[in-house]
């Protein structure tokens, strides 16, 4: 019977700046030697609770016990000073460090000062001995991969003498491998005492690694299990709060006709080769996948066939006219569309209002211009009745669309891709960081688009998903087409380990450069 | 909420800046309560004082567009100064061949020149950019300095006139000058002239697609060009327009006060603009978009700094660079955000 560390009772947070009752009366106790899942929806409040025990945020109304004793957090450091600890979804590494340097930095408001290294060195390289982590403390952060970045979170957490860790959606960012290696390293934590919470709107992971689960719906917690009585099909309508579906793929009725059409399609930047002759055509009513990790030239394909870029090799066709010499609103005009991987920095301007995003692509000429002048009154009324088709959760148009939160930014950048039926759309990433509603909500779309004719590109690195979705799958290694598989004949190992690379001789001079834009 | 915060963070800038001024007039003047007085004061005493206290606002109008025009594509046009003294220099070099004519056409003609002088010089930073990616900065800020040499060398050469008994030109028909209202005053019809233009700024900042696109360029520069925006049009456009205002607060300063085109006339009114311009715009508010109208009350507050720092001097032991300190902490202050946005900024 392992003791409760830390009790969180009745929590309601209330967030003036987008008046969202982010909390509303959760509770939720975290026990010693146990990894605890929270499960739930974007927006469920898993997060805000996270940061409220870690001392981010204040509640507006509950209380906090820390080993029966009650406390009031005003800010990380008295959080870190109980014992707790956050490592965060986005890193919060300083890259041109080592990884001792960047252990060592958050001590540094401690007392402790950055001489006598050796010192350190040997007490973090034992440290790294403990957990069992593969890490060489003296090399560059930037050297690292995204997982061994994440060690490096972590470690830095367990410098601080934390007994409690908590991991917001520690797996997104990760490849199935690091994630194996995460989960090992987690395990190997528990048996050492430390509790754990591990937040994530993945159902099979938490269920694969947790000991106990809670799910968080609508800023309350609404569900608790133990492992051992774990039933999949509770936890999931807890979630939703209603059915889940698959993905329907109906084969396209209609006359299919080539849309595009890329013959040997190569692009060098100064040594690097970042695309490799890649031919391939698409027609109306098919979704052609690409799969392939991140930065193996995904981007750079979307980039180069939809930017004004015109310095490729090889030739594009669209609907049998040569595209190279287009801009970008002729593309647009003539229906082709596109969904960037970074929604948030690429697919739209954050301080923008969100009616201007939503139709940032259609300023020229009618409903929304006269004369030069925007119609305001016409945008508004579009942007109302995007929302309201595309569900997106709003109080006002004219709000800016980065106080919305992520899973609402996507369904907006969606909105305004697809409203107007595109003959092309190239998708990177469709569901990275959505929540099973909003998966469902995306597939619908991509559905209805392919039954009304579109042509579908999606680049993902999530195979089951392609597999799922798709007519026709490409695996893409290091900016060349390593595999082709049509529906029928698709075979979810072979795809795996060509995406690896398996069968590829190792190109030195393709440097990964992550999900960069390469301008 | 956020309307009400900025509101109250440019009063605060405000309080601090006057509260410095006062105290240094405190440690220095031998009279400080009569100094302070009539500092606050003397501007608004008479008609010839208000007056010119009005005339001054009109450079800063035209100096504070200009820049704000820039800022709101996110571009930084730091050539104001030689861009409105250069094209002041060509303006009067318009208007001394022209002579007598019909100043109904005269006018707009010469400032339609002075505009385009402006604007075309400031183009050449636009081009650089996006020919080149030189930074916008620096290219408008040394092409402004050359351009103050290059206006310098007709003033002092070709253009001189040696009987004016300064560095000018000749004087500027009467018939071309501006109309004077508020005699003895300087106050002339530049000012509406200067109305005009913010109203018209005021359409295409906020309402035009042109603003639309340059707040969306401005904001993100990725995003408009994945939405089929041209980036180096935007540039280019917004450099022109705000060389082009700047050029007509140049050569409207010289019809409406100074009748001839006099070496040093504009000192300081393309500095003083950014600083009106960074007062009247709101970049830290979260929909990023510029209201030119908050020029005018901006412009207001440095002409009576100015105004006021020189007529006290007459009737105080009061330095006209007081308003210099003034004006400098409100520079050093303006960009300051009191109100810090982390804390309750939720991320899910």
């Amino acid at each position: 019977m392992s003791e409760s560390v830390i009790e969180l009772k009745e929590i309601y947070k209330y967030f003036q700046v987008n008046h969202a009752k982010a909390l509303q009366g959760a509770s939720l106790s975290i026990k010693k030697g146990m990894i605890h899942g929270l499960l739930g929806e974007n927006a469920a409040g898993k997060s805000t609770m996270m940061k409220i025990l870690c001392g981010v945020h204040q509640p507006d109304k509950g209380n906090i016990f820390v080993n029966g004793d009650r406390v009031v957090f005003s800010s990380p450091e008295d959080a870190l000073k109980a014992g707790i600890g956050m490592v965060y979804q986005h890193f919060r590494l300083v890259e041109q460090l080592s990884v001792l340097e960047n252990i060592l930095l958050s001590t540094f408001e401690k007392g402790y000062k950055p001489v006598r290294k050796k010192c350190w060195l040997q007490k973090i390289t034992q440290l790294i001995n403990t957990y069992g982590f593969k890490l060489d403390p003296v090399v560059k952060v930037n050297t690292l991969s995204v997982g061994e970045k994440q060690l490096v979170e972590i470690l830095r957490i367990l410098f601080l003498n934390v007994d409690v860790l908590i991991l917001d959606e520690p797996t997104t960012v990760l490849s199935e491998y690091e994630k194996e290696a995460l989960f090992d390293v987690l395990k190997r934590l528990k048996v050492q005492g430390k509790a754990i919470v591990f937040i994530s709107h993945n159902l099979n992971e938490v269920l694969e690694l947790c000991d106990e689960i809670t799910v968080f719906r609508k800023g309350k917690n609404s569900c608790y299990q133990k492992k051992g009585s774990f039933d999949k099909g509770i936890i999931l309508r807890e979630m939703l709060g209603g059915d889940y579906s698959h993905f329907k793929n109906i084969p396209f009725k209609g006359l299919k006709e080539k849309i595009l059409e890329v013959k040997n399609l190569s692009y060098n930047l100064s040594e690097r080769q970042l695309l490799k002759g890649l031919s391939f055509e698409l027609y109306s009513g098919h979704i052609t996948g690409i799969a392939g990790f991140a930065g193996h030239g995904q981007l750079q394909l979307f980039e180069t066939i939809f930017s004004a870029k015109a310095d490729y090799n090889g030739e594009v066709f669209y609907k049998g006219q040569d595209i190279r010499h287009w801009s970008v609103s002729e593309k647009r005009k003539q229906r082709m569309a596109y969904i960037p991987e970074d929604r948030l920095f690429h697919a739209s301007a954050l301080s923008i209002p969100l009616m201007y995003n939503l139709i940032a692509n259609r300023l020229e000429g009618k409903p929304f211009t006269k004369w030069q002048m925007m119609n305001e009154r016409s945008v508004e009324q579009k942007a109302k009745e995007l929302v309201l088709d595309y569900d997106i959760d709003t109080d006002s148009v004219a709000i800016p669309i980065g106080m919305l939160s992520g899973g609402n930014i996507q369904k907006a950048v969606i909105a305004r891709e697809t409203h107007n039926t595109p003959n092309l759309l190239f998708i990177h990433e469709p569901t990275r960081g959505l929540d099973s509603a909003a998966i469902m909500f995306t597939y619908r779309i991509l559905n209805d688009l392919k039954q009304s004719g579109s042509s579908l590109l999606i680049a993902s690195s999530n195979v089951d998903e392609l597999i799922e979705v798709c007519d026709e799958i490409y695996v893409i290694y290091e900016g060349a087409f390593v595999h082709h598989a049509r529906k029928g004949s698709f075979d979810k190992r072979l795809i795996n380990e060509n995406l690896a690379g398996f069968f590829q001789p190792h190109d030195e001079r393709y440097v990964r450069k992550g999900n960069k834009y390469e301008a | 909420m956020r309307r009400r915060e900025l509101l109250a963070q440019r009063l605060i800038i405000l309080a601090i800046s006057f509260t410095a001024g006062l105290v240094v007039i405190w440690l220095t003047s031998s009279s400080p309560v009569q100094a302070i007085h009539s500092f606050l004061t003397v501007p608004f005493s008479n008609r010839y004082f208000f007056g010119n206290l009005l005339t001054l606002m009109i450079p800063f109008i035209f100096t504070g567009l200009a820049a704000s025009i820039s800022f709101q594509a996110n571009e930084f046009n730091l050539g104001i100064e030689g861009q409105c003294y250069f094209s002041a220099l060509v303006g009067t070099w318009l208007a001394l061949q022209l002579g007598e004519v019909n100043r109904m056409l005269a006018i707009p003609l010469i400032i339609f020149v002075s505009a385009v002088t402006g604007g075309s010089f400031a183009l050449i930073s636009a081009f650089l950019k996006s020919k080149y990616a030189v930074n916008e900065l620096i290219s408008s800020l040394l092409i402004g300095y050359s351009l103050i040499h290059v206006t310098d060398f007709f003033l002092e050469g070709p253009m001189l006139d040696l009987q004016a008994g300064l560095i000018a030109t000749k004087t500027i028909d009467n018939g071309l000058m501006l109309s004077k209202i508020l005699p003895p005053s300087n106050f002339n019809s530049g000012f509406f002239w200067g109305i005009a233009f913010l109203i018209i700024f005021y359409f295409i900042l906020r309402k035009s697609v042109f603003g639309l696109k340059m707040t969306i360029y401005g904001q993100n520069s990725r995003f408009s060009e994945y939405m089929g925006i041209k980036g180096s049009k935007v540039v280019h456009k917004a450099f022109f327009l705000s060389g082009a205002v700047a050029g007509m607060g140049g050569i409207i300063d010289i019809l409406g006060v100074h009748t001839k085109m006099i070496r040093g006339f504009s000192f300081g009114y393309g500095w003083t603009g950014i600083a009106v311009a960074l007062i009247a715009s709101n970049q830290n508010t979260p929909n990023a978009r510029n209201n030119p109208i908050w020029i005018i009350p901006a412009a207001f507050l440095f002409a009576f700094l100015e105004s006021a720092a020189s007529t006290s001097a007459i009737f105080s032991d009061l330095t006209p660079e007081i308003s210099k300190i003034i004006q400098a902490s409100i520079f050093f202050l303006v960009t300051v955000s009191f109100w810090k946005k982390s804390g309750d900024h939720q991320t899910t």
